[in-house]
């Protein structure tokens, strides 16, 4: 069980104070026309220098670093000129998860956590022979002698159970694309920004049947990065801090390559391990929450998300999402940045900016109103990670 | 029955016997000797009781359909689209992948009974048999 009063002295005590991302519209462009002037580093260093000017803060006040994932950390620190005495890597939930208990703890008391990825321009598979991610997850590589490979397969495995267990419909789980896309309609940076209506998302081409074109994320070069620091020193720095109000995980491995835990279960067992941990130790509940972020490398990882963080009973999230219900003005705006799908694949960094931007009340056309608590939310592979961000005086 | 070209399975200490039995025509899989836990894929002990005491158990090769997908992307040279990858779990309880003989797309059902069946294979070293579902 956790600790309920360790992790109470660890809620609010971490802040985010600086956001930098890249130009993702501009870089895939750049990237279909073979101009690519950036690397995964290239990439990083630009989101990171935005992210010191977001903040105002220097360099030199960086002493921790954490690499995303696809970046080694001693190539990110030689680059960006920093000898931190506090280092770590991970994808973007523990990033985040690391660097508040750093924070915390006193190992570093100005953490940059900094991603880039030149997966377009480098031609990352994340299928067959050469599947990304395979020497992590074998079941991404495991199934080969079938044809049977890809994340994107796994999801659509999951989805084609849902569909025959509750009855939903293509064009239902079409909501979930239409209404990121809605959102990416109010984001300058987002890629794809023209309107998709049900008739269009329909007329996608299968990937992996029944998902669709549409419910894959997009594949694109750019970078992310995020300071952290402590709370107090949050509030004496100019904008508004965003504050770390809740952490959640737990790691569903029994079974994983049999795929017991995605086809039987949805990964329902960890979302309510994480569920429980995170709203407790934020103090609120699902109906607190003003916007939520999901981990969205298909359509459907909204579905199972709702539905394992409580905010619908299992088998509802279809009803749950009809009629623009997760769009913009709707009564529980979803991925507002446009999301995987429709504004940038950044392994879920960038979905951390949008819930700052959004608290700090920044997000322009596509603001939700009095934003106060957001909650991210992922789940990639069974290893399920939630974060709860609360507005500094909320 | 003409070999199909196919990409070879993962083939490490544990798999090595697993693929030999099919070879045989036979599906067997790790039981434990302790706990009667039965397993998949293959590994050093039972997951349930870490028991390395466990024998290579003949399955009955009966099964209910879990999910399915139909592949409209190539992502294997050696495999054309478009193919049903179905997912069953056997009476023995673990949950194991293959394509399905016979059946198209829209008469796939959830709860399906299925059971295995033996199919050829061809890769650059040569043929070999692969297991496949087959509706009951
Ligand atoms: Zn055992």
């Amino acid at each position: 069980m956790p600790n309920s009063l360790r992790l109470a002295a660890l809620a609010d005590s971490v802040a985010v104070v600086g956001v930098g991302d890249t130009d993702y519209a501009v870089d895939y462009q750049r990237a279909r026309d073979k101009q690519v002037d950036k690397d995964a580093y290239g990439y990083a260093a630009l989101a990171f220098k935005r992210a010191l000017a977001d903040a105002g803060v220097a360099c030199s006040d960086i002493d921790g670093l954490i690499a995303g994932p696809t970046l080694a950390g001693e190539r990110l620190g030689e680059v960006l000129g920093i000898d931190p005495r506090w280092s770590a890597q991970g994808d973007a939930v523990n990033a985040i998860m690391q660097a508040a208990i750093a924070i915390h703890s006193g190992f570093a008391e100005c953490i940059a956590l900094v991603y880039g990825n030149n997966q377009r321009s480098k031609g990352t598979q994340y299928g067959g022979p050469r599947a990304d991610g395979g020497e992590r997850y074998l079941a991404y590589v495991y199934y080969a002698p079938w044809g049977m490979t890809s994340q994107g397969a796994l999801y659509a495995l999951m989805t084609q159970r849902y569909m025959a267990l509750h009855g939903l419909k293509s064009e239902n789980l079409g909501e979930i694309a239409m209404a990121q896309r809605r959102f990416a309609k109010m984001n300058d940076n987002a890629i794809m920004r023209a309107p998709l209506t049900t008739a269009e998302y329909l007329a996608g081409r299968f990937i992996c049947e029944p998902l669709r074109l549409f419910d894959y994320c997009l594949v694109n070069d750019g970078g992310v990065a995020m300071i952290m620091t402590t709370a107090e020193r949050a509030r004496r720095m100019a904008k508004t801090p965003v504050l770390v109000s809740g952490v959640g995980r737990s790691d569903i491995n029994s079974g994983a390559t049999s795929l017991q835990p995605r086809l039987i279960d949805f990964y329902h067992t960890g979302h309510r391990q994480t569920a429980a941990q995170v709203f407790d130790m934020a103090g609120v509940g699902p109906g607190d929450i003003d916007l939520v972020q999901i981990y969205d490398s298909f359509s459907v990882h909204v579905l199972f998300a709702l539905e394992g963080f409580g905010y619908c009973p299992v088998g509802e999230a279809g009803q749950f999402i009809a009629n623009g219900a997760i769009g913009p003005g709707g009564r529980l705006p979803i991925n507002t940045s446009g999301g995987h799908l429709s504004e940038a694949y950044m392994q879920g960094w960038n979905h951390q900016v949008e819930i700052v931007r959004q608290l700090r009340r920044e997000a322009g056309a596509r603001q939700v109103e009095g934003a106060r608590h957001a909650q991210y939310i992922s789940d990639v592979a069974g290893k399920v990670a939630s974060v709860i961000y609360k507005r500094e005086g909320s | 029955m003409t070999a199909l070209a196919r990409p070879r399975p993962i083939m490490g200490v544990y798999e090595k016997p697993f693929w030999e039995a099919v070879q045989q025509r036979e599906l067997r899989l790790q039981r434990c000797r302790n706990c009667d836990h039965v397993w998949y894929p293959p590994g050093p002990v039972c997951p349930s009781c870490l028991s390395d005491d466990w024998r290579w158990d003949r399955m009955s090769g009966r099964g209910r359909v879990i999910a399915w997908t139909v592949f409209h992307r190539q992502y294997f040279r050696e495999l054309p689209v478009p193919y049903l990858v179905v997912s069953v779990a056997l009476e023995e309880g673990p949950l194991l992948i293959a394509n399905i003989l016979g059946v198209e797309p829209a008469a796939m059902r959830l709860d399906m009974a299925v059971h295995v069946e033996f199919e050829p294979a061809r890769s650059a070293d040569g043929d070999w048999l692969i297991y496949q579902w087959a509706p009951d």
